[in-house]
């Protein structure tokens, strides 16, 4: 028989294998010029990020032609799909809706219950009634969320915020001078020369906290630690390790019977209590979960993997970070001689009342004001 | 104390767009159940109809050497796995190398000189090249060194089928992974799979078909390299194609954005 | 007859094994990292936290480039009272001393170290500059890379935790039009970093150090022996050290910067020869070090095992393949098909240095690469490519071992720029250096002679200078 049709067949068929390819070759050929996976090398991480962004943005659709104006000075720009509206001080009352992008170049009051579904900026100052709910917020001036308002995204204001009982701001809440957290209320992050959950004028740290005891670790300067010494504490000397000069490591649960001041850095294998009035004037790493008593004064960064209590008190003076979730407890105080501290938990970040942190709060969950702690 | 609305409902904007390095996409238990019962499904299905698969595989592949031309001179039975039965396997004539070796020996050359030259012209290709002209020469050396080298059609087959069986028993498994597991859109996820088990079944008999056409013309010189580039080694090249049409297909929208 | 069978069945029988825990391995990865939600991140204390650092910019004949990285590095936002950037001219013969002092002169926070004798290599050339960092950080970039502005405070950030020793970040290639080979090491990189290095580090296993793109703590470098410029992957040697002494690896996932991946196979090939010959040193220098390793858990040991020995699986995916073959002519039992069938599946998967197309499709997927998805067909060539380029340099590794006649030359990896990149920020993306997707970066200020990799009587792989070669 001819072998023509095999040869036929035998041509579709490697036509057919080539095509398995030819997607990709075609792919190649005319993706050329693309860079899906481009780097922003001018790139600069700001907390207000977003807020200054959309002030910029403002300042550029405010240059677009208006397309309607009112008597009362109202103008109206259209962006596209949205529309802006660019106003003197404006008063909303109870529930009152709006779908426009709003620019108030003065004061801007709203009663309970409002909603407004696009972002807002405010030139002077903002008070938002309580139950309102917003898009996103930036205000000039200061910033006063009522009791239990909701802002899905972002709010920023260049003065003092405050944030009543039982709001929620899903993102970002950052502020010129200040953050005031009211009880219940939840941020997804909070930064500011000064977060607290304080009413109002959060001043100096306690003198209290400036005397917190100090007790040396025996032996930690020396570089053999006697194992009497470490046992008289509570703890075992073939766990501790030296890593080097100025990092030591201890393989296993660190609870020490008495308040220690620590000297070197430390990483822990396993969970970490310190007792109250305990010092840390370095570093602290543990796996698990870190339990820090009242009073107790870190100088340095504590990271836990798993929980992170800070008891009542402290004072911690850089940064801290919980695998899970972190709690600090009343009275706490964050602050560095004028830097910027910060505390950061993956899952949530309760604060108690009277919690003071010069720099930021902030959560993978979300940062939540308790009264209990 | 209660979590924040989830569903904010009319607000503008309800998902934010997040940097790549910190994309997901979550795999819910749904899914995983899904993926799950669906390989097992698949799979159950395969071996199941093992038997009625591999006729109509068989019958494909006989009608496309049928219409190609190729004669077969009856049938016999051949065993695959013993939880399928056996097969009915053509017998295909074929050139003996012994009876043949100049025309073997051409092939050969013919075959040995055209991966020269794709080794010379395409670099990237060259180890792949490699493998085949270890293949050819393997094949030829065994010829050569062992003339009485018994490999027909029947037991061509029978060791294609028990490969391809077997990879269709197992490809709900790696569609699980690729498809339905990974793939933002569940539903294309799960016709994807099924698509290519299907694809697995139709093409296996043409490539079989033309790996027998090649036997029917040119011995057994390239049965080892036929089975290696277009038996289980494509196979997974049409994987592949189908998955990365699926990945491109199924991000069209904002891949990895998240909800607020 | 029979002893070769059973020989050849043991052979597929090991490469199965391997190959199917390596598979086990990536598929683990690549669907943990595309479910995670919550990355093991510092990102939200980026700033916060601000250590004084030096800056190492190793360059060798780098005139082209080097202005370019240098005034990046000069407009980044970190504070400048907190910064040192060290430009190394490694005994370069072009104008790049010109430039280091030009830039030394107009910026107080360049400081000029030229190098006109001593050890060749990057290794070497860092050594010399560290000694003269007063750091407590000390980053590294190659002088073809761009940071952007914010990098050295993403990269810094980590080091807030005491157990971290060193850090990386992700080099995304940017020249992925430039060849096929260049647009199949895009998807290559892409798994590697944001698959690969992103899983390892939020499972606590072992993420990489790169040797650019990256830092160590000035401290922790010491207290390990500073830098082995005796091995040819020195970041990997560095890594291992590191790990085994009690400190961890941190990866930066948001710390991005654009490289340029090899363009021509003659290249790649070169690199890929490197990295295998490199890394399996390490392999034999630490690895009873590391299965006994105090300050390891379970998971980092066997984790540990499979990065050095994941330039193995090449060989022995060839070892079953070529058993397979003898099997298939000698026409054994069924059972075999069934191994070979397993063989083929997940032999096959391992693509392009050990990415599965699982987590090819998943970094894709992550990074939106739309596009480039479409090309993962084509990566099996690349795959038989690598495959053939590891075999020869491993066959060279231990026969040389054997013979002592295995001698390596270390060739300095081909630029492609051209230098315009800095001059104009928003213009630029021309990356240049090497990065590879297992998480480091061999970007080479280093030198134009070889290195050859000898076998030392201790039984360790050490480079040594060799002659001028070109």
């Amino acid at each position: 028989m001819s072998s023509l049709p095999f040869i036929l067949f035998a041509l579709i068929f490697l036509a057919l294998v080539c095509a398995h390819f030819v997607l990709a070759y075609r792919t190649w050929l005319t993706s050329r010029g693309q860079h899906p996976t481009d780097i922003d090398p001018d790139y600069v991480r700001i907390e207000d990020y977003f807020a200054q962004s959309f002030r910029l943005k403002v300042s550029e659709w405010l240059m677009l032609p208006v397309q309607a104006a009112l008597p009362d000075e109202t103008r109206f720009i259209m962006k596209g799909r949205e529309r802006i509206r660019v106003s003197g001080s404006s008063y909303f009352p109870s529930m009152s809706r709006s779908d426009d992008i709003l620019v108030v170049e003065g004061n801007l009051q709203c009663e309970a219950g409002c909603v407004f579904q696009r972002e807002i900026l405010v030139r002077k100052n903002a008070r938002i009634g309580a139950g309102s709910k917003l898009q996103a917020l930036a205000v000039d001036g200061d910033a006063i969320l009522g009791k239990g308002v909701q802002i899905i995204r972002w709010v920023d204001c260049n003065g003092i915020l405050e944030i009543g009982a039982g709001s929620v701001v899903r993102a970002r809440a950052t502020a010129g001078q200040a953050i005031f957290l009211g009880t219940g209320a939840q941020v997804g992050s909070a930064f500011a020369p000064v977060v607290t959950t304080l009413q109002r004028e959060p001043g100096n740290p306690d003198p209290a906290l400036a005397r917190a005891p100090e007790i040396a670790l025996p032996g930690s300067d020396s570089p053999e630690v006697a194992n009497h010494e470490l046992e008289h504490i509570g703890l075992e000397r073939g766990k501790l390790s030296k890593l080097n000069q100025e990092c030591w490591l201890y393989a296993g649960d660190f609870c020490p019977s008495v308040p220690l001041r620590v000297t070197r850095k430390l990483i822990i294998k396993g969970d970490c209590f310190l007792p109250a009035g305990s010092v840390l004037e370095c570093d602290l790493k543990a796996e698990g979960l870190i339990e820090l008593g009242a009073h107790v004064v870190c100088n340095g960064n504590v990271i836990a993997g798993g929980n992170l209590h800070f008891g009542s008190q402290g004072l911690f003076r850089g940064v801290l970070h919980a695998g899970k979730s972190m709690e600090l407890s009343a009275g706490v105080f964050g602050e560095n001689n004028g830097s910027l501290v910060a505390a950061f938990s993956a899952e949530t970040l309760s604060i108690g009342l009277g919690v003071v942190v010069h720099g930021k709060v902030a959560s993978g969950d979300r940062v939540l004001v308790r009264d209990d702690l | 104390m209660r979590k924040p609305d989830r569903n904010p409902g009319v607000m503008r904007r309800e998902s934010i767009y997040p940097h790549r390095s910190v994309r997901s996409f979550p795999i819910t238990r749904t899914r995983l159940w899904v993926a799950l019962g669906t390989a097992l499904l698949l799979s159950s299905v395969v071996a199941y109809l093992g038997p009625s698969l591999l006729g109509a595989h068989n019958r494909l592949s006989w009608w496309v050497l049928k219409v190609t031309g190729i004669p077969s001179h009856g049938t016999r039975g051949v065993e695959i796995f013993p939880f399928l039965g056996s097969v009915t396997a053509p017998d295909i004539s074929f050139p003996s190398p012994r009876a043949n070796p100049f025309r073997t020996g051409s092939f050969f050359a013919i075959c040995f000189a055209g991966l020269i030259a794709i080794y010379r012209k395409i670099p990237l290709g060259r180890n792949f090249v490699v493998f085949l002209l270890i293949l050819i020469c393997a094949a030829g050396v065994v010829i050569v060194l062992n003339p009485s080298f018994y490999f027909d059609s029947a037991m061509y087959e029978q060791t294609w089928l028990r490969g391809e069986i077997l990879v269709w028993i197992l490809l709900p498994w790696i569609s699980a992974f690729l498809f339905v597991l990974t793939l933002p859109n569940l539903a294309a996820g799960l016709v994807w799979s099924l698509w290519t088990e299907a694809y697995a079944i139709i093409w296996s008999a043409v490539r079989l078909a033309f790996c027998l056409g090649t036997l029917h013309y040119t011995g057994i010189l390239f049965l080892p390299l036929l089975w290696f580039c277009f038996g289980i080694l494509f196979d997974l090249v049409y994987v592949l194609l189908f998955y990365s049409m699926a990945l491109h297909f199924s991000s069209k929208r904002s891949a990895g954005e998240r909800k607020l | 007859m029979i002893i070769l069978i059973a020989i050849c069945k043991i052979c597929l029988l090991f490469t199965i094994v391997v190959l199917t825990a390596y598979a086990i391995r990536h598929h683990l990865f690549a669907l943990f990292r595309l479910s995670l939600r919550k990355s093991r991140d510092m990102m939200e204390l980026v700033g916060f936290t601000s250590p004084t650092v030096s800056v190492l910019v190793p360059m060798h004949n780098e005139e082209k480039v080097a202005a370019d990285v240098l005034q990046a590095l000069v407009d980044c936002d970190y504070d400048c009272e907190k910064i040192e950037i060290l430009a190394i001219n490694d005994r370069s013969h072009d104008h790049t001393g010109e430039i280091i002092d030009e830039f030394a002169a107009r910026y107080p926070i360049i400081k000029a170290i030229h190098r006109s004798r001593g050890e060749g290599g990057k290794g070497a050339a860092l050594r010399y500059a560290s000694r003269q960092a007063s750091g407590e950080i000390l980053l590294l970039f190659d002088a073809d890379y761009i940071p952007g502005r914010s990098m050295i405070k993403f990269l810094v950030a980590p080091f807030c935790d005491p157990e971290v020793g060193a850090v990386m970040g992700r080099v995304v290639p940017h020249n992925g039009d430039a060849s096929l080979l260049a647009g199949l090491l895009e998807l290559e990189r892409g798994a590697g970093y944001q698959i690969g290095q992103q899983a390892r580090y939020n499972l606590g296993l072992t993420p990489q150090f790169g040797g650019t793109v990256g830092g160590v703590r000035t401290s922790v470098l010491k207290a390990v022996g500073g830098w082995n410029f005796e091995s040819l992957t020195e970041d990997t040697d560095l890594t291992f050290r590191l790990l085994l002494h009690g400190w961890k690896v941190a990866y930066v996932n948001r710390a991005e910067c654009h490289e340029e991946a090899p363009e021509s196979w003659q290249v790649r090939s070169r690199q890929i020869r490197r990295w295998a010959t490199g890394h399996t040193a390490c392999l034999h220098n630490f690895w009873r070090e590391w299965v006994r390793g105090k300050f390891l858990s379970p998971a980092e040991k066997i984790d540990g095992i499979f990065v050095m020995a994941c330039y193995w699986t090449a060989p022995v995916l060839v070892l079953g393949w070529l058993a397979s073959l003898v099997l298939f002519f000698t026409r054994q039992s069924y059972n075999m098909i069934a191994f070979w069938v397993a063989l083929s599946f997940i032999g096959y998967q391992m693509f392009g240095n050990q990415a599965t197309f699982l987590e090819l499709g998943s970094a894709a997927l992550l990074d939106n690469n739309r596009r480039r998805m479409l090309l993962l067909p084509l990566n099996l060539f690349n795959f038989f490519a690598s495959t053939g380029a590891i075999c020869r340099a491993l066959g060279t590794f231990y026969i040389g071992g054997i013979f002592g006649s295995g001698d390596h030359y270390w060739h300095k990896t081909e630029r492609y720029r051209n230098g315009n990149g800095g001059a104009n920020r928003n213009g630029r993306g021309n990356g240049n250096g090497n990065g590879n997707g297992n998480g480091r970066g061999n970007g080479n200020g280093g030198n134009s002679a070889g290195k050859l990799l000898v076998r030392a009587p201790n039984g360790l792989y050490l480079s040594r200078q060799g002659a001028n070669l070109p």
